[in-house]
């Protein structure tokens, strides 16, 4: 019998359908993949099972064990046994392990916080995940994997039977990774229904019973993993046949005539957290070429770039850059949009976003700002031309003053490509460009981004998509604790090689 | 209709309180001569609520705006009083007025260049302003309330416009909404209802008492520069931009500091502004004057829609809110409640009023 139960589950958001008669079934003992491209309604879906969007605001009926339920909190649904790993952590950072695993559920004795017993049922629970760090650790000290190993814990200690994890490898290493797929293989075992989300084909049919896939809304397949192989998964998913991942590199465009657009030149940068440095880089990048960088995360990749460009102070950086042809040290990322070079930062909602902005506001906002403090705009002129640019990059949207976050991920991806492309630069460094991007989005990303090398701009990408990297790049720079531990041409790309650079100068554990 | 209902509550709410306050009062809130009290009782708090909507949208605070207030207004009154210049006639008072605006926005020069220089909490600093500025115009004045000034002074707060001037403001203003509304076209017409509303309500009677009150045109001069600035510059796009993301902002090159630094800059010519119009409707200068005024400027923005996290509001809204605050304060002097009660009253409703309009943005 399942453990839980959905059926004809549909849900609107004004006039949008977000769900339209969804039936899903959870076993004990085993894993459904729950996939389909950002805005398919997995989340919307998730928020109802787990008591976000309450009893009443949906319709259609959840049976647990057989009963009819429906929650009216989040807490309910806790109750309940269905426990979710969200993709952003919510966990308190100045709090030990053992009390972000019981908090609101503390042991007590007398009224009081029973702290011996909260520290030993906390490492019972830490043994079952199989982690090695002590419960009196704090939250803050911890990787994202291990915070994401207490988040089950908790979950356990709550009795779950049911277990959500939302792309949970998303910001993981693969040793990580490799440790929470043992754990999730051990808890079907105990017979736990799991859900798993994710874009990453490779984790879904390593993990995967059985495959249910979401499209605008409706459950469009459902099936045991077995019967359905990766292309169809994927034609599924987009709605039509994709045959390939990634489309052709164009060839010969790497202008080695001329001057390279962007030199470095033994750049070292004052580490963020403040000890250390990260470099020397040195590298040159011509015009018609794309540099990949790879490295796990902490590895100072994103940090040297950021820095490089003004995101820390000029003192804490050291060595020579040099951007057509100019000594480059610029006091803000503001010097570099004026002159032609700018990144795009890892996180979306963190780096780029304007969230309650239009979609107007949000492209023009570089070449506007990189102007005169105060002009007076052309309403319609700037509109026309948002529209524009929005159109080549092929932006699914109704008009340019609706916020952004009515869009995808993919489509807000485009967005902030456009708002680069506005200040028309040289030089583009793209971090993580399709980090929470659909397939077919990202299809259409890496097709901008060879259109830029034949329109002659210089790329950097920095990427933890080891395939959409070599798929890019014309040489891979990978850096490792914070050094470049090698470069590889494109003719000797594996992911092997890069894996090996990437932990080789490692000297310390995850 | 429920988003219609949505984008106009602040509207709704004011007309709402108007109809009740109108009932309440048997028709005396609706006499000419009292909307034309109440526009300018709305006045300076709505030139210090429009500077203030531009440091919310940033995401910053000013706490020290009434402080500041208060300043300018010792400046004019011991440039007036003690140096003598009440004898210089219109040259003197000028001198006076624009000394106070110097001083407001030198003021605001040291705010600025703290909270975006050294990165301290805008609340801190604003904080330690307001009682430094309050401690300066104790000093200078010797604590006690400067008078008489020159009878210069006297019109910019009580007189008004003869009525020629005030049809052909009056159709100015109209026909400028009218037309920006249809050009914009973003906005339905069924949008501008409401300000027409109000605006043809405050029309009448100006148009049948004594026409249109020049503190009222400080006001829609200072809000409507304003309401261009934030939503046809580069200026007022960075605005926006910083209060919605500053990191975002930052890496869109967007100059952060000197974006915040120019905010504080211009709430405190604005502060100036008001010190100057306070003291002229008082004809005189009080150390004291101008405590609450901060809070009073953050009610009417915040009540207006705009939030406090920054990103997201307009000068329209505060406005309505100021209108909505000096609406409450007018019609509860008319009823005849006593002070102390219209406080806690007051309260109330501004808590009232921002509650429903939030509980109904997390729905959306």
């Amino acid at each position: 019998m399942p453990v839980i139960e959905l059926k004809n589950i549909s849900k609107r958001f004004g006039g949008v359908r977000a769900l339209t008669d969804v039936n899903l079934s959870l076993q004990p003992g085993k894993v459904l993949a729950l996939v389909g491209e950002n805005g398919a309604g997995k989340s919307t879906l998730m928020k109802i099972l787990s008591g976000v969007i309450r009893e009443g605001d949906y319709e259609g009926q959840i049976f647990i064990d057989g009963k009819e339920s429906a929650f009216r909190s989040p807490a309910e649904a806790d109750e309940a046994g269905i426990a979710i790993i969200h993709q952003e952590l919510a966990s308190f950072a100045p709090l030990s392990v053992a009390e972000n695993i019981f908090l609101g559920h503390w042991p007590t004795k007398g009224g009081f916080v029973d702290w011996k017993k909260m520290e030993h049922d906390a490492l019972h629970w830490l043994k079952q995940v199989g982690a090695d760090f002590s419960p009196t650790t704090k939250m803050a000290e911890l990787s994202t994997g291990s915070r994401q190993m207490v988040e089950i814990a908790k979950a356990l200690s709550r009795n779950a039977t049911t277990l959500i994890l939302d792309e949970p490898t998303s910001s993981l290493t693969p040793g990580e990774t490799t440790k929470l797929f043992a754990v999730i293989r051990d808890l079907r075992s105990k017979g736990t229904a799991l859900v798993y989300i994710s874009h990453k084909m490779e984790e879904i049919y390593a993990l995967a019973d059985t495959v249910a896939i979401l499209r605008d809304g409706s459950c469009v397949h459902q099936s045991k993993a077995s019967e359905i192989d990766e292309a169809k998964l994927i034609a599924t998913m987009v709605g039509r046949p994709l045959d390939r991942l990634f489309p052709d590199k164009p060839q010969g465009l790497i202008d080695h005539a001329s001057a390279p657009l962007l030199q470095a030149r033994g750049l070292k940068v004052r580490a963020l957290s403040g000890r250390g440095e990260i470099g020397p880089l040195s590298f040159e990048l011509r015009r018609g070429e794309i540099l990949g960088f790879a490295g796990l995360l902490g590895s100072g990749r994103s940090e040297i770039f950021e820095a490089m460009l003004g995101g820390t102070a000029r003192s804490d950086r050291d060595g020579e850059v040099i951007f057509k042809g100019q000594r480059f040290k610029p006091a803000s990322p503001r010097e570099g949009l004026r002159e032609g070079i700018g990144m795009i930062g890892e996180e979306r909602k963190r780096d780029s976003l304007f969230v309650q902005r239009s979609l107007e506001e949000n492209v023009s906002i570089a070449r506007l700002a990189s102007g005169p403090l105060l002009s007076v705009l052309k309403r319609k002129q700037e509109t026309a031309q948002a529209k524009k640019r929005l159109e080549e990059l092929r932006t699914r949207f109704h008009v340019t003053d609706q916020k952004i976050s009515d869009l995808s991920g993919g489509n807000q991806q485009k967005v902030i490509f456009g708002r680069l492309l506005e200040i028309a630069p040289d030089v583009l460094i793209l971090d993580e460009p399709t980090r929470g991007v659909d397939v077919g989005a990202k299809y259409e990303i890496y097709q901008m981004i060879f259109e830029l090398t034949k329109a002659g701009k210089g790329l950097i990408v920095i990427s933890s998509d080891l395939p959409e990297l070599m798929a890019l790049s014309d040489r891979i720079v990978v850096m490792s604790a914070k050094r470049v531990s090698g470069e590889i041409p494109r003719a000797q790309f594996s992911q092997e090689r890069v894996m090996e650079l990437a932990v080789g100068g490692r000297t310390r554990g995850v | 209709m429920v988003s219609f209902l949505k984008k106009n509550g602040v509207w709704i709410g004011f007309l709402l309180l108007v109809v009740l306050i109108s009932i309440a009062t048997e028709g005396s809130f609706l006499s000419a001569r009292n909307l034309t009290n109440l526009l300018r009782q709305a006045s300076i708090n709505g030139i210090l609520a429009a500077g203030m909507t531009i440091i919310i949208l940033t995401g910053g605070i000013d706490l020290s705006i009434g402080s500041v207030v208060a300043l300018c207004g010792i400046v004019i009154g011991v440039t007036q009083v003690n140096m003598g210049w009440a004898n210089l006639g219109v040259m003197g008072a000028f001198a006076s007025a624009g000394l106070a605006v110097v001083a407001g926005i030198l003021l605001g020069v040291v705010n600025g260049a703290l909270i975006s220089g050294l990165r301290i909490a805008p609340f801190v600093i604003s904080l330690g302003m307001m009682v430094i500025a309050r401690g300066l115009a104790l000093i200078f004045s010797g604590g006690a309330s400067l008078a008489p000034m020159s009878s210069d002074f006297s019109p910019v707060a009580n007189a008004s416009l003869p009525m020629i001037p005030t049809a052909v403001v009056i159709a100015l203003i109209c026909g400028g909404f009218i037309l920006y509304v249809i050009r914009s076209r973003k906005e339905g017409l069924l949008d501008a209802l409401f300000p027409l509303l109000t605006f043809g309500l405050f029309s009448y009677a100006f148009l049948f008492y004594q026409g249109f009150p020049i503190l009222g045109l400080f006001l829609l001069a200072v809000m409507g520069t304003i309401g261009f600035v934030l939503m046809n510059t580069t200026f007022g796009r960075s605005i926006y931009a910083l209060g919605s993301n500053e990191r975002a902002a930052f890496w869109a090159g967007v100059p952060v500091r000197k974006v915040t630094f120019f905010a504080y800059v211009i709430m405190g010519a604005l502060s100036g502004l008001a010190g100057v119009l306070l003291t002229a409707r008082l004809n005189g200068a009080d150390p004291n004057a101008g405590q609450l005024f901060e809070l009073d400027a953050i009610a009417a923005v915040v009540i207006g829609g705009t939030s406090l996290k920054g990103g997201q509001g307009g000068v329209l809204g505060t406005f309505v809110g100021a209108l909505t605050i000096a609406t409450l304060n007018n019609g509860m002097d008319l009823l005849g409640v006593p002070s102390f009660y219209q406080m806690v009253l007051k309260g109330v409703i501004i808590v009232l009023a921002v509650g429903l309009d939030r509980g109904q943005r997390t729905e959306a």
